[in-house]
């Protein structure tokens, strides 16, 4: 080994035990490493050993025709590929299969990709049968003959099914016969209780999980901010696994929309940036996966995992995401509420009936139990005190009740 | 077919076909329909909380122009079946969803406007709708397929197809390879509104675009920025078409040919200076020409 390349492999293990990856103190683990860049920082992902780079492209809008995106994310160092086969229909891991198909790339990165197979789960039938089907159409699209990490894709919640035996059955026989070498599950909608339970099965190696420095908007499911995922962090990393963050900057084009704070459109980390950062500096946290579309984004996200964060960014952006008044459907409220009342659902019956959807909205309003409505409101404020958004909630309880009762 | 259900399918069609201006519900997903019965309540969903029943996936949905969501379950003795109607404003942004998220490998499928099927999926687009029909168990696929045309005679019909494919070339075109990108086409911001296809060009397969904008300067703007990209690395060289234009060297695409034409910007990726390449930039050159 020349003297150059020991030295960034030297640094790049210093990274990895710098910036949270959970390896064992006992023994140094044997990193595999693939298309390290000096630019870029890796972290090693849990009991896999694959050094990943900090920077993972979730490739929802890939198709082929942003095939120049991945190959500028490559030369960025990015060497883990995020897909799935409803991305697109399909498109998007044909994109990936493409371009990592050529030059002999494919053995130069990582590819993890998902199977839905939510229908299969729910109804109870088919889920060995087709998990393998799904497997062998993703290798087809994908060009290749084994896939590093294939993951249960959660669109919403998989709580329900993190235990299934049929799928477990079907990650096991993927493994043993080489066309995945790893297993995991992907989370949006209750990432604190799914990766708890993924942690206590001790079978899933990696989880992908949707958490944010402000607030998730799908959050009507469950929590999604980092506050309430840290003790599942704690467990996923006892039980060794890898953890990448997802849905990290959803909410800040909105935030920064909302406040007119110059110094959030100051020069310096973009908003997006600061929240990529945020996450990965939790403890656990091996990479963050960025949807990105565009040039201008791949540029940005490429310099993130570099970043020095100044005092106060972090504190800045929190500050923006209360003053925005953004409601994120966290659920917040509801934790804070003595009385229970269907803060979330009134909010989002009052958007139906905005929308245009008055008859049905009325309808689903009148369905809560008369505890829940914004009558049963008795105006403590309770809601707005926790409400990391503050969202002024009374008026908006009293708006709503007006137009749907 | 019960009396209601042909009331429905007669009148709803005339109701709207003024445009999708309505929200969707109740009308186009009946309490019985072709032999299927609805499980519970119409759910709807908007752009801010599509969230919540397709979560990862809603920017890209709501990317092609989404406007509301009406989501149903339909069981029919074992078989049970997840129909999904999304209304997307136009047909332009319809037919731009269907060709970028029905699944690439589905099978064509005489439904709707145009319509796929795979195990016992079947997406169709028509008017400003594109149709989702999903069930749990393949040997379902005729019958979820049925129930998608049926369906699909209840949505208003599609007036015309897409204007902007009439900006492509039709000679040499791959089937079924058009395909519209509102933005960030080639991963680059400054293309917009894209409309592309496929075609094969002697051993070799390429795609031809067109970008739409407001004016020409903003598309001169667009050239300008895209040549600016490629210049970082080597210089491009002059392309005599249109109101001028530059080939430059991708390192995914080959040959990257880009061209104005007032305030339409065209082009072709694995451009050569054989006699194929440049009979497809001429004509494409032609289309994009005002008329």
């Amino acid at each position: 080994m020349e003297r150059r390349e020991f030295l960034r492999r030297a640094a790049a293990v210093a990274g990895v035990a710098a910036l949270g990856g959970a390896a064992p103190a006992a023994e140094e683990p044997k990193l595999e490493r693939r298309n390290e860049q000096p630019t870029m920082r890796y972290a090693r992902l849990g009991r896999t050993n694959l050094a990943v780079s900090r920077i993972v492209h979730g490739s929802l809008h890939t198709n082929r025709e942003r095939i120049p995106l991945l190959a500028k994310l490559y030369e960025g160092g990015v060497n883990l590929f995020d897909t799935s086969h409803v991305y697109g229909g399909g498109r998007s891991e044909e994109a990936i299969g493409e371009f990592l198909s050529q030059d002999g790339r494919r053995k130069n990165a990582f590819i993890c990709t998902k199977m839905d197979i939510r229908a299969q789960l729910s109804a109870r039938r088919d889920v060995y049968k087709t998990a393998m089907e799904r497997t062998e159409g993703a290798l087809r699209r994908l060009r290749t003959d084994h896939v590093d990490i294939m993951m249960l894709h959660g669109c919403t919640t998989l709580l329900d099914y993190v235990k299934n035996e049929e799928w477990l059955r079907a990650a096991d026989d993927l493994k043993k016969q080489g066309k995945a070498r790893f297993i995991g599950l992907s989370e949006h909608a209750k990432p604190a209780e799914t990766l708890t339970l993924a942690a206590e099965t001790g079978r899933y190696d990696v989880a992908m999980v949707a958490f944010s420095l402000i607030k998730g908007a799908w959050g009507s499911l469950g929590r999604t901010d980092v506050e309430s995922i840290r003790p599942a962090l704690e467990a996923a990393r006892k039980a060794d696994m890898g953890i990448l963050a997802m849905k990290a900057a959803l909410q800040a084009d909105k935030i920064v929309a909302a406040v007119p704070d110059p110094k959030l459109k100051r020069a310096g980390p973009s908003p997006f940036q600061l929240c990529y950062r945020y996450v990965l500096g939790i403890e656990g946290v091996a990479a963050v996966t960025c949807g990105m579309v565009n040039m201008t984004q791949v540029e940005e996200n490429l310099r993130v995992p570099a970043l020095d964060l100044a005092a106060g960014d972090i504190e800045r952006l929190h500050r923006a995401a209360a003053r925005s008044r953004v409601c994120g459907f966290c659920g917040t409220c509801l934790d804070a509420c003595a009385n229970r009342v269907a803060v979330q659902d009134i909010l989002r019956f009052e958007g139906y009936h905005h929308h245009g959807h008055r008859a049905e909205a009325r309808a689903a309003y009148a369905a809560l139990a008369p505890g829940q409505r914004a009558t049963a409101c008795q105006g403590c404020g309770a809601c707005e005190r926790a409400c990391p958004g503050c969202v002024p909630i009374r008026r908006r309880l009293e708006e709503a009740h007006r137009v749907l009762a | 077919m019960s009396w209601r259900e042909r009331l429905t399918l007669a009148v709803l069609p005339a109701l709207l076909a003024g445009g999708c201006a309505r929200p969707l519900g109740e009308a186009f997903l009946p309490k019985s329909l072709h032999g299927w019965d609805r499980v519970g309540a119409v759910r709807h969903y908007t752009p801010e909380n599509l969230y919540d029943y397709i979560n990862g996936a809603a920017p890209f949905i709501c990317s092609f122009g989404f406007r509301s969501l009406a989501q149903a379950t339909y069981r029919r003795e074992a078989d049970q079946v997840v129909l999904d109607i999304y209304d997307m404003g136009s047909a332009d942004n319809a037919f731009a969803l269907f060709r970028n998220q029905s699944s690439v490998e589905a099978a064509p499928l005489d439904v709707g406007a145009e319509g796929a099927g795979s195990e016992a999926r079947v997406e169709f687009w028509q008017g400003c709708f594109y149709v989702a029909a999903s069930c749990a168990a393949p040997e379902a696929h005729d019958r979820v397929a049925a129930l998608a045309r049926a369906l699909a005679r209840g949505l208003p019909p599609t007036g015309a197809w897409p204007a902007y494919l009439g900006l492509l070339p039709t000679e040499g075109r791959l089937p079924r390879t058009e395909s519209y990108a509102p933005a960030d086409f080639l991963g680059h911001e400054c293309l917009k509104r894209a409309v592309s296809a496929r075609y094969k060009l002697g051993g070799r397969e390429a795609m031809a675009f067109a970008c739409r904008y407001d004016g020409a300067a903003e598309a001169a703007a667009a050239l300008a920025r895209l040549e600016a990209h490629y210049r970082q690395k080597q210089a491009p060289r002059p392309l005599a078409l249109g109101d001028g234009g530059f080939v430059a060297d991708d390192p995914t695409q080959g040959q990257l040919a880009a061209f104005r034409r007032g305030a339409l910007l065209g082009g072709m990726t694995r451009y050569g200076d054989d006699p194929a390449a440049k009979a497809l930039l001429a004509d494409l050159d032609r289309r994009l020409a005002p008329r």
